[in-house]
């Protein structure tokens, strides 16, 4: 199988993975939680959703205004088997609130509100936003990462699934957080990519004056 | 708009081949034989796309120090687009035409001389026209492989795709729930992979639940 039948045929695990982030964001008490630099952090669906079916070419319904994750509309839909398709989420991390419209099919974000950027010369704004994008990135990697892990478990089966379903179905239900993975979580998007540990941001480059170094490690001096 | 300023709407790319090791002449040369050329009014393009400097579109001498921020490569995408608008070039090929058939004397023209007229307007009004630029930020964190192209377009980003392979000679793979199964972020195992790739789509309601939804609704 080629690698674009291979995206293709993974396709359906963003609408799964929204909708159970729907179901925990509405029943798990505790923050979510990834371990590591990343720690916890709050999620929440907010004033937009749009459930669908992945499986038959059945309509979409957008529900936008007022808190449609608990509307008898949007619960119905559910029921009927469809899935979250697209919401508008908010993240929050210690004093860091990031805001933004998250399409399951492309696990893509959009329209993001990203936390006050404080840098006024161009090159930190620039390092500020790509970090503060990173980091949202970061986290919702590792809670999809956290859903996969759930998803081909025994657990899934014997456990979550039973409970999403009695949600689905109008029970009240309340789940414990997930236990952060074991792993140590990493920054940095690709498999063969060094580990760097999420601090802050990266300093300003202080190489302009160093004459031994090549024009490439002098930093991006005439760039602001 | 997009790396410095500006809205944050963007498609994620991944660079899953390990860099060249002098890979910064390459990729300097690489943007230079891409950097953009504007369209000749003259000339019968309509479109073009290139590199131009993130801070301004019309700058285009682009070295490292206009786009090498220590970990990224920030790039704008500037795309020219020159081509005259139908409704204009109607009236104006109409007004062509009644002109003609007063000059020659004639009641109607063959299908031929209008089209040969519409033809010598639209390069007439080309050469009046200034094209429209738009600009789309690239940002490239080198050292974790990942690319953020600050658009959404679905034919931007495949013009993005072609242009940033043409000039880096590196693949890029869009962001899915395939690739971002194998992020570090993600902190899966190769045999949790495997699993992953097995999955098959599941219903999150049983039978009798959708039944019920159906008699309700």
């Amino acid at each position: 199988m080629d690698l674009v039948e291979q995206m293709r045929r993974a396709d359906f695990l963003g609408s799964e993975f929204l909708t159970w982030l729907w179901f925990r964001a509405e029943t798990q008490a505790a923050p979510f939680d990834l371990g590591g630099e990343v720690g916890t952090f709050a999620l929440w669906f907010e004033d937009k959703l749009v459930v669908g079916s992945a499986a038959v070419d059945a309509q979409e319904n957008l529900f936008k205004g007022g808190h449609p994750t608990t509307s008898l509309e949007a619960r119905t839909a559910l029921r009927l088997g469809k899935q979250a398709s697209e919401a508008k989420l908010r993240v929050v991390r210690e004093t860091h609130e990031w805001a933004f419209t998250f399409k399951a099919k492309e696990l893509s974000v959009s329209s993001i509100r990203i936390p006050a950027v404080l840098a006024s010369e161009a090159d930190d704004k620039l390092y500020e936003r790509m970090y503060l994008l990173e980091q949202l990135d970061t986290m919702l990697k590792g809670l999809f990462g956290q859903f996969l892990r759930l998803r081909i478990s025994a657990d899934w089966t014997d456990v979550e699934l039973p409970k999403l379903r009695q949600w689905i179905a109008g029970e009240s239900v309340e789940c414990e957080p997930l236990p952060a993975p074991s792993v140590t979580r990493r920054t940095g998007n690709h498999l063969s990519a060094p580990i760097k540990p999420i601090s802050a941001p990266p300093a300003a480059p202080e190489l302009e004056d160093d004459p031994d170094l090549a024009p490439w490690e002098r930093g991006p001096a005439g760039a602001s | 708009m997009g790396a410095f300023t500006g809205g944050l709407t963007y498609k994620t790319y991944y660079i899953h081949d390990a860099l060249p090791e002098r890979w910064r002449d390459p990729f300097e040369a690489g943007i230079k034989r891409n950097t953009f050329r504007p369209l000749n009014p003259e000339g019968e393009e309509e479109r073009s796309v290139g590199w131009c400097s993130p801070h301004f579109p019309l700058d285009l001498e682009l070295h490292s120090g206009v786009f090498h921020y220590n970990d990224y490569i920030v790039l704008s995408v500037r795309i020219d687009t020159l081509s005259v608008p139908g409704p204009m070039l109607r009236i104006y090929a109409e007004q062509e035409a009644r002109r003609v058939m007063i000059e020659q004397n004639k009641g109607s023209l063959t299908r031929y001389e209008r089209s040969e007229i519409k033809e010598r307007v639209r390069r007439d009004l080309r050469k009046k026209i200034l094209p429209t630029i738009k600009t789309v930020d690239m940002s490239w964190n080198w050292q974790d492989g990942v690319v953020r192209f600050f658009s959404t377009s679905e034919k931007l980003n495949l013009e993005f795709m072609e242009l940033f392979e043409a000039t880096f000679g590196l693949v890029l793979t869009p962001d899915c729930a395939h690739t971002s199964a194998r992020l570090n972020a993600a902190a899966l195992t190769e045999d949790e992979i495997i699993a992953v790739n097995g999955l098959e789509p599941m219903a999150f309601v049983d039978a009798d639940t959708i039944v019920d939804a159906m008699k309700e609704v």
